[in-house]
């Protein structure tokens, strides 16, 4: 896993929590990493997981709902990063449509080595839209909140619902319609 | 401490992070440049890889130019409009006469009606295949050639890099293609190969083709086509209906073509399909073609091999029904027998000497020729009533009849003339079916089939000839039936010819006998005058130097002016056919005379037939004289009567006045009866002369008739005024009846007329003692345009007369017998004058009577022409008053002369002198001399016509300021048009009064006087200004000298008086210009020229009243 996914997970728990809920979660996770990350880097992406978990015993706050919430966080982040890869985009569907064949294509150029999610769009109409998230890193959550920082970000209301498709959540369909 | 802790620790974890950090930026800078080298020697090959391709490439395009340059296909590159943007040189070549074809729109050279078709094939084409492969098209150059080209397009990209062709390329509604602007399909390239010439002969093929199909369905031929195994291929509808098949038959595999010929004929086709097959070549054959239904009929074949690619692959077959031919072959063969025999039998009867045994060859020949049993001949008598076998032929064995059937009666077998007339045939093969009478003679005979005709002379029934059949019983052909019947005329015309050459020697002795025997000289005589023939002349006085048997000319017997007119005469005979002269000759010093008739003979002989005609000539002159003489006498018989009538007339005169003073005076009845006797005598006789002399003016043709406007309603009336008295005397009923179809006007003489009518009227009062007198008239049409017939009636309840006596009463001196001459006074002429009087108008009289129930003459009057204008002129009576047209003159012209009276009645002034012309040129003429005051021109005139006359007058300066008045029964507006730019003024027939005095009052106001209305003592007579002025001083001498003379002789009825009365009367009437006396004296005259004594007194009497009337007129 690229080394700005924990940065930025680092810094929004740094923002919000303070540096030493940072320190405390690294100290108790026994990374092999240390906690040192750069963000060009690549680490085990067990490292992130045990890094929520703690998190989670701090906040006493379930892995999922952080997870969300850092996908939320996180789209900022990378708008802010990489900016001419969204920027053609005018709406949601517009962006999400063209995340497996632009955008990862476009990551892939920059890391070689990254390992990335599917994404599939299974149906799309001018008002709805149904995407397939297939990954076994099981972060669904995570991209769910970032589906959702989509929505907000080009300023579109829709119903967003999540459907497990496989138990250990390898598989997880979205379905958006937009309410207006 | 534990804050410091976690610091440290962070920045512990900071460095670590940037020391990876930078050990990775130092991998991947490192990275970066080794792949940077590697890239850096990568475009090095790539330029170097480039340049060698581009000049690959370049060499390639080259090629590839110089390729699509001289290839002969053409090549051409349009955009997606069809516009062209490329094209190599023989597509300009072929398009556009080599000029430039870029920019021109390639579907500009498809011709229109193709053009969309070929669009849309072409779109399909490219959406479904992206390319055309192979398209046949014609193409239409600029010099409007029609080509054929075979042609592919393509996109001139392979392939679209951006785009997917079926989104980037959009039809619009105009049909318009267009491409997205990124997209490669831009282009397309045509290949275009000229087929033009492999397409014709193609389409050649094709026509050729369908053409021999269709030639060969229709063709009235039997067409088949087999294949190698002998099965039918092809067999045209012609064949098929031929031979009865349908097309399903054919169908059948079993079916072969075998089964259309005759299994004797068989081998031979087998054998010929074996050879055409395998050798080839061609053949022609006859066999009998066998159909459906198993008819045969004689065919002939003929067969060819089919061919393709050079490989026989079956047989053509082309029959043509024979039966036709076959049967005319037999026909001529018979024909030629029976030409055989008719000249035979013509030859028989090429001259009339020995008929007799000429005819029995010729029932020989007959006979022979149709294997009768027996022939024969019937004649029939004069009558037609029996008929006897002439003439016989029997065949071998068979029994002669001839001895047992003479003079057989018709009556015996009334069937057979009845047949023979009827049907011009009696044909039995079995005589059962004839009828009983026939059979009943044909029986004994053996006789078991018979044909009879007819002969016939002139078309009249004269006998027959006949053919038995003793042996069976025979069907004869309808042509052998022919042949009998046309040698039965050949008989009947031998028969003919020999009667005709009996008669001939029987007339020409009778005619022999005729010319011997007339008195006339017959003689024939050549152009040149040399006398032919002379058959006994030397007995005739004319021909008496010319000896028997010798030719002469007519130039040594007859003197030179005679002989010439023979010449003259026989010349001229050649030429018309016939002549004829007469001529005299002196014989023993007697003047003879003749008459020559001559008739052609020859072209140069004539038949001359010379008669003495001395004779009737002589009679004639007496007859002649004998006419003259009694022409002559009743010439002098009628100059006598009109002599002796006036002679008589005059002294009558002095007895009739002297006889009534007399009778006037005397007291002693016994002279007054005595006196009154003679009265009455002596006016009958007087009334005789009148008519006498009537008479014979109509006898000898010296009455003329003349024509003039005439009212019939106011005529009646004057009679009715003068036989008032006597109608009143007897107290009868007396009415008239006019119809209004009578015009008030017509053309009639007046005096005539009065005259008939008064003489029947006359004649009605006479015989009738009570009841009543019925007048009628009416008008009906005529024949004639612008003409009436007019009939009149005069009905009486008199005495009638006899049905015998009925015709005679119109001839001279008739009274119905027994009709008292003293009871009923009278000449006896009057009818007679009134039949002769109506044949000079035209009219006719008839007469319907009965004795004592009464008489109705009925006359009627033909052809009598309308005065048109008559109506208005009484309309316009006003004007008549006040109105007089002075001294001037006036031309009228116009080709209808009544049309001229009837203009200058309306005008009516005796100071105006009138030319008349009845047309153009006439007109003209008079102009030449005169100068007239105003012309009346009437414009449709046969020769110059009124515009042209018009013309010429107003393009003379003499005659321009007259002014022309057209008179023109036309209303067309063109005429209209043209009269006004032409005339001064224009008068529409038929003219009204008023409108004439408009026009003369208008153009000649210096001439007319209309004087101012005043009262009138008679309905016709004005007094115009200048009467009227003197009117005191005439009345006032009428009173003191003429009403003096006038008391003097009014009661002695002298008629010398009476006249020097009127005659000075008249003069005075003259000199004072007075119409009313003018009036009087006219009347007068009349009465005393008729000699009726008491129409004289009344008029006489009358005289005081009109002083008394002129005196209140002042």
């Amino acid at each position: 896993m690229k080394g700005i996914v924990f940065r930025e997970f680092l810094a929004m728990v740094e923002l919000k929590f303070g540096y030493s809920v940072v320190d405390e979660i690294i100290e108790k996770s026994d990374l092999k990493s240390k906690g040192a990350y750069t963000s060009v880097g690549t680490y085990p992406h067990e490292e992130i997981f045990k890094l929520v978990d703690q998190l989670s015993i701090i906040l006493n706050i379930e892995p999922e709902k952080l997870f969300y919430t850092y996908g939320e966080f996180v789209f900022g982040s990378f708008l802010k990063a990489y900016p001419h890869l969204t920027i053609n985009y005018t709406n949601a569907f517009d962006l999400l449509s063209h995340i497996e064949g632009t955008i990862h294509v476009e990551v892939l150029k920059l890391y070689p080595d990254a390992e990335l999610p599917s994404i599939a769009i299974k149906e799309q109409t001018g008002n709805s839209m149904v995407m397939v998230y297939k990954s076994q890193r099981k972060m669904s959550d995570f991209a769910h909140g970032l589906v959702q920082a989509t929505l907000n970000h080009f300023g579109e209301k829709a119903i967003l619902q999540k459907h497990i498709l496989a138990d250990d959540k390898s598989e997880v369909l979205f379905s958006i319609t937009m309410t207006k | 401490m534990k804050e410091i802790d976690i610091l440290n620790r962070k920045f512990e974890r900071e460095r670590l992070a940037r020391v990876e950090a930078e050990k990775l930026l130092e991998e991947k800078s490192l990275m970066l440049f080794e792949s940077n080298q590697k890239l850096k020697q990568l475009n090095t090959d790539l330029e170097n890889l480039v340049r060698v391709k581009t000049q690959k490439l370049h060499a390639t395009q080259n090629e590839y130019h110089i390729l699509v340059e001289s290839i002969n296909d053409l090549i051409i590159k349009t955009n997606l409009q069809g516009e062209i943007i490329y094209a190599n040189q023989i597509a300009g070549k072929v398009l556009n006469n080599s000029n430039s074809i870029l920019g021109k729109n390639i579907f500009s050279y498809i011709a229109g009606d193709l053009r969309k078709q070929i669009f849309i094939y072409v779109c399909r084409q490219f959406l479904r295949n992206n390319c055309v492969n192979y398209l046949e098209l014609p193409i239409v150059n600029s010099n409007q050639e029609k080509k054929w080209f075979g042609l592919s397009v393509q996109f001139s990209e392979d392939r679209c890099l951006t785009c997917d062709k079926k989104l980037c390329i959009k039809i619009d509604k105009n049909a318009t293609i267009t491409a997205s602007p990124e997209c490669n399909y831009q282009n397309v390239i045509i290949v275009a190969h000229n087929i033009t010439d492999q397409k014709l002969a193609r389409l050649e093929l094709e026509k050729s083709e369908t053409r021999y199909r269709e030639l060969t369905e229709f063709l009235p031929e039997l067409i088949c086509e087999i294949n190698v195994n002998s099965q039918l291929i092809y067999v045209n509808k012609f064949a098929l209906n031929k031979l009865g098949y349908t097309s399903d038959d054919l169908a059948d595999p079993s079916f072969n073509i075998f089964k259309i010929f005759d299994i004797q004929d068989h081998a031979q086709v087998k054998k010929n399909i074996q050879q055409l097959l395998t050798k080839g070549g061609n053949f022609s054959n006859e066999y009998l073609a066998v159909k459906k239904s198993g008819e045969k009929f004689p065919v002939i074949v003929y067969s060819a091999p089919m061919y393709k690619d050079d490989v026989i692959v079956g047989i053509r077959g082309v029959m043509v029904d024979i039966t036709d031919r076959k049967k005319h072959e037999i026909q001529i063969a018979h024909n030629l027998q029976q030409q055989e025999i008719l000249s035979q039998i013509s030859l028989n009867y090429n001259s009339t000497v020995d008929f007799e045994i000429k005819t029995q060859k010729t029932l020989k020949i007959i006979g022979e020729h149709i294997q009768a049993s027996r022939v024969y001949i019937f004649e029939d008598t004069e009558d037609g009533l029996y008929t006897s076998n002439t003439y016989e032929w029997c065949n071998e064995n068979i029994e002669p009849q001839i001895a047992e059937l003479q003079n057989i009666p018709y009556n015996l077998i009334p069937s057979w003339k009845e047949i023979l007339l009827t049907r011009g045939i009696v044909y039995s093969e079995n005589i059962a079916e004839l009828p009983q009478d026939i059979r009943e003679i044909l029986e004994p005979q053996n006789i078991l089939s018979i044909i009879v005709l007819p002969l016939l002379l002139d078309g009249k029934f004269f006998g027959f000839i006949g053919f038995d059949e003793c042996s069976n019983y025979r069907r004869w052909s309808k042509s052998e039936i022919e042949l009998l019947r046309t040698i039965s005329n050949l008989i009947s015309n031998a028969f003919l010819r020999n009667k005709i050459n009996n008669d001939l020697i029987n007339s020409l002795s009778e005619i022999s006998g005729i010319i011997n025997s007339i008195p006339d000289i017959i003689v024939r005589i050549s152009n040149t005058g040399k006398i032919i023939l002379s058959d006994s002349l030397e007995n005739q006085n004319l021909f008496r130097g010319i000896k028997p048997n010798e030719e002469k000319n007519i130039t040594e017997i007859f003197d030179e002016e005679l002989s010439n007119s023979f010449i003259t005469a026989i010349n001229e005979c050649l030429i018309d056919g016939t002549f004829k002269f007469d001529f005299t000759h002196f014989s023993f010093d007697e003047l003879q005379y003749y008459e020559a008739r001559f008739v052609k003979l020859k072209e140069n002989e004539v038949l001359t037939i010379i008669r003495n005609v001395t004779e009737s000539k002589e009679q004639e002159k007496q007859l002649q004289i004998a006419k003259l003489k009694a022409e002559e006498a009743s010439r002098t018989k009628s100059e006598f009567l009109a002599n002796v009538s006036h002679e008589i007339r005059t002294p009558m005169n002095a007895i009739l006045g002297f006889s009534e003073w007399l009778y006037d005076n005397s007291t002693n009845e016994l002279h007054k009866s005595y006196l009154h006797t003679i009265l009455s005598s002596g006016k009958n006789l007087l009334a005789l002369i009148n008519d006498i002399l009537d008479l014979s003016r109509i006898e000898s043709g010296n009455m003329t008739i003349q024509m003039e406007p005439m009212q019939c309603a106011v005529v009646v009336n004057e009679i009715k005024q003068v036989l008032k008295q006597k109608i009143e005397a007897k107290n009868l009923s007396f009415n008239v009846n006019i119809d209004k179809s009578i015009p008030t006007y017509v053309f009639m003489d007046e005096v005539r007329f009065y005259q008939i009518l008064f003489n029947l009227i006359s004649n009605a009062v006479k015989f009738t003692e009570k009841g009543y007198i019925q007048i009628s008239g009416y008008a009906t049409e005529s024949l004639t345009e612008n003409a009436i017939d007019i009939t009149f009636s005069i009905e009486d309840t008199g005495i009638g007369i006899n049905e015998d006596q009925q015709e005679r009463i119109f001839s001279a001196f008739t009274q119905q017998s027994g009709q008292s001459n003293r009871y009923y006074e009278g000449t006896g002429l009057g009818l007679s004058i009134v039949h002769g009087l109506l044949k000079k108008l035209n009219g006719e009289i008839k007469l319907k009577s009965k004795p004592g129930k009464g008489s109705t003459f009925t006359i009627k009057f033909k052809e009598v022409r309308v005065a048109e204008v008559a109506d208005h002129l009484t309309k316009s009576s006003e004007y008549n008053k006040n109105f007089k047209l002075g001294k001037c003159t006036i031309l009228i012209v116009d080709d209808v002369n009544f049309n001229i009276q009837v203009l200058k009645r309306i005008i009516n002034s005796d100071e105006v002198i009138y030319f008349e012309a009845n047309d153009g040129q006439e007109a003209l003429d008079i102009l030449l001399a005169e100068t007239p005051d105003i012309i009346f021109m009437d414009i449709r005139m046969p020769g110059i016509n009124g515009y042209a006359v018009t013309e010429i007058i107003k393009n003379n300066d003499r005659l321009s300021k007259i002014p022309v008045i057209a008179f023109t029964a036309s209303t067309m507006s063109d005429d209209m048009d043209m009269i006004d730019n032409i005339f001064d003024a224009f008068l529409q027939k038929p003219v009204f009064k008023k409108d004439i005095m408009a026009v003369l009052s208008r153009f000649l106001p210096d001439k007319v006087n209309i004087s101012e209305k005043q009262e009138n003592i008679s309905e016709s007579i004005i007094l115009n200004e200048e009467c009227r002025e003197i009117l005191p001083e005439v009345t006032d001498k009428l009173k003191n000298v003429y009403l003096v003379k006038w008391e003097q002789i009014k009661n002695d009825l002298i008629i010398f008086d009476i006249e020097d009365f009127h005659r000075e009367l008249s003069e005075y009437g003259e000199e004072s210009n007075c119409p009313i006396l003018n009036k009087y004296c006219k009347e007068l005259s009349m009465c005393l020229q008729s000699f009726d004594i008491e129409a004289i007194r009344i008029k006489l009497n009358e005289f005081s009243q009109v002083v008394k009337k002129l005196t209140e007129l002042t």
